[in-house]
């Protein structure tokens, strides 16, 4: 792929067209939470598990992904990793740490 | 996890729940301290969000978009994922309009973001909301809801400014490194495994009781399987899935 292969406009248009629907996308809710003061408590307790569901959806769907893509041993070693990440940020709850041991986790694991 | 406690009190406990949501106006002081603090909390998440930036800046390099353009487009768009996704598709020669669809699909994850977030903000001025909604990103979020739950006296914008303007600023230096040194930077299919190990880090914080981890679980494992869904529609239905199980299990611990 060399820059002559993307037209200029081409590129210009997707940027605007990206940002401006991204943007959109995000200010969506944000936007028409208006004169509503206060949520319905149903509603309310509703959106509280939505963290935990985006979260867990985001994680289990990269996983996969790069399953995918990755070929032979490197799959079992990216859920061993994660899982070990886990179990690492379960019981510290700290994002340095469970960075740092998934990392080397997967490291190692790849070199053996 | 430290809790932030707020170095002004001036402003009268309302202490009634019906305001945790809606929010109370907070004295100018408490902006500044609950800014750092939210810098505080994102800032184990930044190298994560650094590697992010530089698998993007490296990646439209490689697709052979021009700095101008690719760096317009980390600012407007400001979600590398939406961006490598259309990466991905320019590089198969595909139709404009499929490029767009499917990038902006990939962003319906920021949807729900909004409609999570922004009933912690219905007290603001729509003008704010306007300005907070650019800088909405997964961590921004989970970090900011946790704190709004365990705090309710936390001035929001602050917080949520605390974590969100770091995170743009390591991000887009990030894209512009990753544009100017392309190629050149070291063992980039190692380092795109930090974002899970993040978010992996972030989801255990939500994970508080008997029916959050079941939505989670529910949510995972219907991710897992929609996976081969196109245009990631499966984290759509892995949320709502996981959601609707939440809610159940929860009417029915509590009984009501």
């Amino acid at each position: 792929m060399t820059p002559s292969d993307i037209g200029s406009s081409f590129v210009w248009l997707l940027v605007f067209v990206l940002g401006i629907g991204t943007y959109g996308l995000r200010l969506s809710f944000m936007h028409f939470q208006d004169s509503l003061s206060e949520v319905p408590p149903p509603i309310e307790h509703g959106l509280a598990f939505i963290p935990a569901a985006i979260l867990a959806a985001l994680v289990c769907a990269e996983l996969f992904t790069l399953e995918s893509l990755v070929t032979g041993t490197a799959i079992n070693t990216q859920v061993i990793a994660e899982g070990l990440a886990f179990i690492v940020a379960w019981w510290t709850k700290s994002i340095p740490i469970t960075i740092g041991v998934g990392l080397v986790a997967r490291s190692v694991l790849l070199w053996w | 996890m430290p809790t932030q406690s707020n170095a002004s009190s001036d402003e009268p406990s309302t202490g009634a729940n019906r305001e945790v949501h809606a929010g109370t106006r907070q004295a100018p002081d408490s902006f500044r301290s609950d800014f750092v603090a939210g810098t505080r909390a994102i800032a184990p998440v930044l190298p994560a969000a650094a590697v992010v930036g530089l698998v993007t800046g490296v990646a439209a390099d490689a697709v052979g978009l021009s700095p101008m353009p690719a760096m317009a487009m980390s600012v407007t768009v400001y979600a590398p994922t939406v961006m490598l996704t259309a990466f991905a598709l320019i590089n198969s020669a595909t139709p404009i309009v499929v490029i767009l669809v499917a990038s902006l699909i990939v962003a319906v994850r920021f949807v729900m973001l909004s409609a999570s977030i922004t009933s912690y903000f219905s007290r603001l001025p729509r003008r704010w909301r306007w300005i907070l909604a650019y800088f909405l990103w997964t961590p921004v979020y989970a970090l900011s809801v946790e704190r709004f739950d365990t705090d309710p006296t936390t001035n929001r914008r602050g917080y949520y400014l605390g974590t969100a303007l770091p995170l743009w600023i390591v991000v887009q230096a990030a894209v512009l490194v990753g544009l100017r040194f392309g190629a050149a930077v070291p063992a980039r299919s190692q380092l795109q495994f930090v974002v899970p190990l993040a978010f992996i880090a972030l989801l255990v914080r939500f994970l508080t009781d008997r029916p959050k981890k079941l939505a989670a679980v529910v949510a995972g494992g219907i991710a897992l399987i929609s996976s081969g869904l196109p245009l990631n529609l499966g984290i759509l239905l892995a949320v709502l899935g996981g959601t609707t199980v939440g809610i159940v299990l929860d009417g029915q611990e509590v009984g009501a």
